[in-house]
């Protein structure tokens, strides 16, 4: 997976959501789910890395799956577990492969302008900010005597717990966005958005990820054709 | 001259008064500027209008008189042809960093000028090279310590090649090692040729690399233009080093308020530990300093001592009561914490909510919180701000006195504070740590986490030395600070 270009991944990624969304035949789409699964494992991420987020996504397709089977049929619900699988563990195997110091490139590379391709660049510079700036606020108030409880049972204590939140968010918010007039500043003063920019690296497709991006794009169409053709 | 400046006026939009008024002074090729004076004297401004910035970017004050950076008016320069000549430092090397792996970073200001990536490389190398970080070039920018940071911020502008430096309170984030290689590097720069201007609050540590020239603000006006030596003579030296006295000295028979008992601590991502049979007992009476280096684990030791982390091994001791056992709720009825930097904690709409919320949490009454409110301001020297004011209207400094009042309110025996005067200039830090030293009302026992050596010889009773999580030195503050064997061992000489 991480031999391959990123640009290549990405259309890969873009085509096996759009797929796991347009398919409705829990039979294709389980197909897909295995799929994306041997994906997920081909790309090898390391256990380390998914131990932390396995819990939290089996809860969330779980939530999915239990909310369309009390509201919609069991079809259904097998339907958007599926999908949820998919796209999971496309994510994960894309995202968690990714270098970070190529997203910029890659989008600059897929047709974004320089300002919205370095834009996704500074956003993953500044998402390990942003969770080292809300543990710090965290600690911050609990040394205040803060404590937070989110326990709740009815609207008016989720209003409660939402003003609870409030002396966590505010200073993180108020923090980025001050910051953020500081980062612009910094980019300015070194030359950012006045005329086109060169990139320091170069991606280079090989044969390998034009085969993927066709095979990508040839599935896709594979899957729009079962589902608007044959009714899948 | 390089930059010279013939009455520059700025005010911006919606403030009362000027921020910068009539200054002229010209900074030369191959000189050091140290551009000195107090919170809210105009310094920041002062750069913001050499680096344009000013008006480029603030475009809403009003802007008159004459800069000429080598020979040519910067009034009809763009921002990025200002860029080309002059590299501004901001004072926060986190807020600077906008890529994710170093080597990008060095080369982003190259990409913006569409350089060819050959050259591009090529003077990256040369700018790592030249500050010494070609090893951290794969390096992740967020992995990197303080003074790594700062390195790579001014290696970043370094390989623009600019013919000035501005550079805005560089030493802040740096710990005394650090910040005496990276004015070593700065004097470098300027033998090579480079105008340096340094905006700095501690002077004497930029006095050591000799200054050519010493420019000083008030109230954004020139109150003195001349040589270093001139300077000293005007400035009068540093305040004698006498240490203010607490109000109620540490006795015999003093109260233990926080005890250490063979403390060990590792973050479970570290390579190594950051606390290491860390002992010691901090009671009434006593202002203690704890020193040492970047990453040295002051800070991990102030988190165990309020309960935001629990040891591994040994033991925590909060007044007599064994840390483990309590809440950090609980622990911060007896030991306030005020974290560096007040963007942290400050959330209200105003004064009196922000100072109320940590009483509040204590469960103490309206009347109670009420005068403990009062007491807090007076002790930061912030009781004639109406209590109605919001906290995010004040700079940064009061910002700070407001942070620090708002744990003073809950009225702890003992207080913790992590870097109290980075940010504030000398008079405004003096006054805060008389008060909190001999007020009425203050805390029994300070635990001041610093990297300002002066700070802690003036006022600490005791200092703590810390090198990679153990305890290095322990004794009357005066004594380890004077003993060059034990700096050494903790990393500061």
């Amino acid at each position: 997976m991480q031999a391959l270009d990123p640009r290549a991944r990405v259309i890969f990624y873009l085509c096996m959501t759009t797929a796991a969304l347009l398919l409705r035949d829990p039979r294709a789409l389980a197909l897909l789910a295995l799929f994306s699964m041997i994906v997920l494992i081909a790309a090898q991420v390391p256990w380390e890395r998914l131990r932390p987020i396995v819990p939290g996504t089996a809860v969330f397709i779980l939530v999915i799956s239990g909310l369309n089977l009390l509201t919609r049929t069991p079809v259904e619900a097998l339907q958007q577990a599926l999908r949820a699988i998919t796209m999971m563990c496309t994510t994960l195997a894309i995202v968690l492969t990714f270098d970070t110091a190529l997203l910029g490139i890659t989008f600059r590379g897929l047709g974004l302008p320089d300002r919205f391709a370095y834009a996704l660049d500074l956003t993953a510079r500044f998402v390990p900010t942003l969770a080292r700036d809300f543990r710090n606020t965290i600690d911050a108030q609990k040394a205040r005597g803060y404590e937070l409880q989110l326990r709740s049972r009815n609207v008016k204590d989720l209003l409660t717990v939402g003003r609870r939140l409030v002396p966590l968010i505010v200073p993180v918010v108020v923090r980025s966005v001050l910051d953020a007039e500081d980062r612009a500043n910094a980019m300015d003063l070194r030359g950012f958005g006045t005329q086109p920019r060169t990139w320091l690296q170069v991606l280079r497709y090989r044969w390998i990820d034009g085969v993927l991006i066709a095979l990508s794009l040839g599935a896709l169409a594979g899957c729009g054709w079962l589902r608007f053709g044959l009714g899948f | 001259m390089t930059i010279d400046l013939t009455d520059l006026r700025y005010a911006y939009a919606r403030r009362p008064s000027p921020a910068v008024q009539g200054v002229s002074a010209a900074f030369k090729q191959g000189e050091v500027t140290l551009l000195a004076g107090g919170s809210g004297s105009g310094k920041t401004t002062l750069i913001r209008c050499i680096n344009g910035l000013i008006p480029h970017t603030y475009k809403e004050g009003t802007l008159s008189g004459q800069i000429r950076c080598f020979g040519e008016s910067t009034g009809g320069l763009s921002l990025s042809q200002i860029a080309r000549k002059i590299g501004t430092v901001m004072q926060d090397p986190e807020k600077q960093i906008v890529a994710t792996r170093v080597e990008n970073e060095l080369a982003f200001g190259l990409e913006n000028q569409a350089l060819p990536r050959e050259e591009i490389r090529a003077r990256l190398r040369a700018a790592g090279r030249s500050m010494g970080i070609e090893d951290l070039l794969a390096r992740e920018t967020h992995s990197l310590s303080g003074g790594e940071r700062q390195k790579v911020v001014i290696a970043a502008v370094l390989a623009m090649h600019p013919r000035a430096l501005l550079l805005d309170e560089p030493l802040a984030s740096l710990d005394p090692p650090s910040a005496r290689e990276a004015l070593a590097q700065f004097r470098r720069l300027a033998n090579e040729g480079i105008t340096v201007v340094i905006v700095e609050h501690r002077v004497p540590e930029v006095l050591g690399i000799q200054p050519e020239h010493c420019v000083v603000l008030r109230n954004g006006a020139v109150v003195f233009d001349g040589d270093a030596k001139a300077y000293q003579r005007w400035r009068g030296g540093d305040p004698p080093g006498e240490p203010v006295a607490m109000r109620r000295p540490k006795t015999d028979n003093s109260a233990s308020l926080l005890a250490f008992d063979q403390v060990s601590f590792a973050y479970a991502s570290a390579a190594r530990a950051q606390a290491r049979n860390a002992s010691f007992d901090i009671r009434a009476g006593e202002v203690v300093a704890l020193i040492g280096p970047n990453g040295a684990g002051k800070s991990t030791l102030c988190k165990l001592a309020i309960g935001l982390l629990k040891p591994a091994q040994g033991r925590v001791r909060v007044v007599n009561r064994d840390a483990s056992t309590l809440t950090t709720a609980q622990i911060a009825k007896d030991v306030g914490y005020v974290f560096q930097l007040p963007s942290a904690t400050l959330f209200a709409n105003t004064l009196c909510e922000e100072l109320s919320f940590g009483p509040r949490n204590l469960g103490m009454a309206p009347a109670q919180i009420d005068a403990a409110i009062r007491h807090a301001m007076d002790l930061v020297e912030l009781e004639q701000i109406p209590l109605e004011t919001s906290p995010f209207g004040l700079s940064y400094g009061q910002q700070k006195r407001v942070a620090i009042a708002g744990v003073l309110a809950m009225q702890p025996r003992m207080l913790i504070l992590d870097e109290p005067t980075a940010g504030l200039d000398h008079g405004t830090a003096d006054q805060m740590m008389t008060n909190l030293l001999s007020a009425d009302g203050a805390p029994e026992a300070l635990l001041i986490v610093t990297h300002d050596l002066r700070l802690a010889r003036r006022y600490a009773t005791r200092a703590i030395m810390l090198a990679a999580g153990e305890v290095v030195a322990d004794g009357a503050a005066q004594a380890v600070l004077d003993d060059a064997a034990a700096m050494r061992r903790g990393g500061l000489l």
